[in-house]
């Protein structure tokens, strides 16, 4: 039995439904139910949804052998992984956004608000920028509208929520989409199954190019 | 004979790895709990985490609780022509949990080979780190690398581009090495062979052949496949993925799994680049075992925790109670003499001191 973390909400429903065209589909996933794990025993598949940034967790300990997580949360939490699969999925970008009149003064400390705190740490570090992290867990477009950051780290899909804020896209740090990883020993233990669904999704990627 | 001394299971597992070291003629090295903590700073990317507990020796030097055992012993053997030292080990480490973040007391055990190291040495760790995997569990894999076919396809690319290749690789993320490869024309050759490498598998014959009809560096190539070939090939895969410690390993690398285990349990390689840093001519290789993360897999909880309750009051002459208690303990049973058993108690029958016997 492969298990499957898939990340709830949008993202995973859409992913889900690539696992269903490569022929690891299971009935009622996306039904009404408030079943947390659905069991498919013909094609041997296990699937349950989990918060989109606990997945990692889940593959890192070996719960799930395979999960879909965004590119933002491995860079994120740096879980030691295999990352197998592009899904190009769930598009969008890991960016600096400011308000519209924001000019860098580049002799203070850089205030930058984000979830992303490794990733915005590790960005300013290449830059040899001096920066002051204020950690937040949602609303991050609100502590440059209240002048607590100069700017934030976030991702950015439209840029519908930067614009209705009076914010707007710096810079860009890098692009984001789904992944799939994979556990490092369930890897070695159950790799014909892995390697299936692996070459599966990958046609499912190719074909929808 | 281990389970005689009803011993934990990590213990069962050092115990039979020391027995199948020594049929090989490793030595036990026992090891103070203290370095000096200038020889972990001057090697700080060799451990796993940098964080270190230190103190202050009585005469002001600045003292460390060993995060690793390999330089204590690296730096403690002496170089010597024509010998080599086969030294074992089973130590506690101090360490940073990843998940924790707070420092934590690990067992390690493990071994290493230095001296005038030759293939013939090199196969021997291998197996050896193969048997240890076989000896925690019936299903294990030895996966196996060769740093120089790596290092070699490395070297053909620019070195602001190798750390980020590099790191694709160990995820096995086909996708980014494609997509390198296309930006970068120029290199395509090397960067399109690394992605063959990330996706290469099949068995060990098929992996081998493989590699031959892509022109990797010769003789890594014939060290692996000489190697790979006293293993056993049904538990053993070769994976190019195993690429930390690149700055000290320079031969074959491997990585043991035993299912039930999400990560790694055993990580080593041949580590001559180590040896030439702390300015030492011999070779070396040897591996870690890490029987803490084993503790859920061998955990074996017994249906009782004691087989007798001997149950007494406070009336009751105490030598008859020991008598009584050592009497059924001479039988091979274990005893706890008690006036009311604990709730949570499990135990197999409670003797009465009054005279009656409870099943």
């Amino acid at each position: 039995m492969l298990n499957i973390a898939l990340p709830k909400g949008r993202l995973g429903e859409k992913v889900y439904t690539m696992f269903e065209a490569s022929g690891f589909g299971c009935p009622e996933v996306l039904g009404d139910s408030r079943k947390l794990v659905f069991e498919n025993q013909a094609t041997g598949v296990r699937f349950f949804w989990v918060k989109p940034s606990d997945v990692a967790v889940y593959v890192e300990r070996g719960a799930a052998d395979i999960g879909v997580a965004g590119k933002d949360i491995i860079d994120e939490y740096m879980p030691d992984i295999y990352e197998v699969l592009d899904l190009k999925t769930g598009k969008c970008r890991m960016c600096v956004a400011a308000k519209k009149d924001f000019r860098d003064n580049a002799d203070v400390t850089l205030r930058v608000a984000t979830k992303f705190s490794n990733i915005a740490r590790r960005y300013y570090a290449s830059l040899g920028r001096e920066i002051d992290i204020i950690h937040l867990n949602g609303s991050i477009e609100l502590a440059p509208v209240l002048g607590m950051s100069d700017v934030i780290v976030d991702i950015v899909e439209t840029g519908t929520t930067l614009k209705e804020n009076g914010l707007e896209v710096k810079e860009t740090i890098m692009p984001i989409s789904a992944r799939l990883i994979a556990n490092k020993a369930s890897y070695e233990f159950k790799r014909k199954d892995v390697l299936k669904v692996i070459e599966g999704l990958r046609r499912q990627v190719e074909a929808d190019k | 004979m281990a389970e005689k001394y009803n011993l934990k299971g990590e213990e069962k597992v050092l115990f039979k790895l020391r027995s199948l070291y020594s049929s090989f003629g490793y030595k036990t090295y026992k090891m103070s709990r203290f370095e000096e903590y200038d020889l972990y700073a001057r090697n700080k990317d060799f451990l796993v985490s940098s964080n270190i507990i230190t103190f202050t020796d009585t005469d002001g030097k600045l003292m460390a609780l060993k995060p690793d055992v390999t330089l204590s012993i690296v730096r403690s053997v002496r170089d010597q022509n024509n010998s080599v030292s086969r030294i074992c080990y089973g130590e506690n480490v101090y360490r940073v949990s990843s998940s924790s973040g707070t420092f934590r007391e690990i067992m390690q055990a493990g071994l290493e080979c230095i001296g005038d190291v030759g293939l013939l040495e090199l196969c021997e760790v291998a197996s050896l780190a193969q048997m240890s995997l076989t000896s925690i569990s019936k299903n294990s894999i030895l996966t196996i690398s060769h740093i120089g076919i790596v290092e070699s396809l490395l070297n053909q690319i620019p070195d602001i581009l190798a750390p980020i290749v590099a790191k694709a690789l160990s995820a096995r993320n086909v996708s980014a090495l494609g997509a390198l490869a296309d930006n970068n024309p120029y290199y395509s050759e090397p960067l399109s062979k690394i992605a063959k490498l990330a996706m290469i598998s099949g068995s060990t014959d098929e992996v081998l052949s493989q590699l031959s009809d892509m022109y990797v560096d010769e003789k890594s190539l014939s060290e692996l496949r000489t190697i790979a070939k006293t293993l056993d090939p049904k538990r053993m895969r070769i994976d190019f993925s195993i690429l930390d410690g690149m700055k000290y390993y320079n031969g074959i690398v491997f990585r043991g799994y035993v299912q039930g285990v999400p990560s790694a349990v055993i990580s080593g390689g041949q580590y001559d680049k180590l040896m030439r840093r702390m300015k030492k001519r011999s070779r070396a290789i040897g591996f870690a075992v890490y029987l803490d993360s084993l503790e859920r897999l061998l955990e074996d909880v017994p249906d009782y925790d004691v087989d007798t309750v001997l149950k007494y009051s406070d009336g009751d002459d105490i030598n008859v109670v020991l008598n009584k208690a050592q009497e059924i303990r001479n039988s091979g049973k274990s005893v706890v003499t008690l006036k009311e058993p604990d709730m949570n108690l499990r135990y197999r029958e409670l003797v009465d001191m009054g005279g009656k016997d409870n099943a």
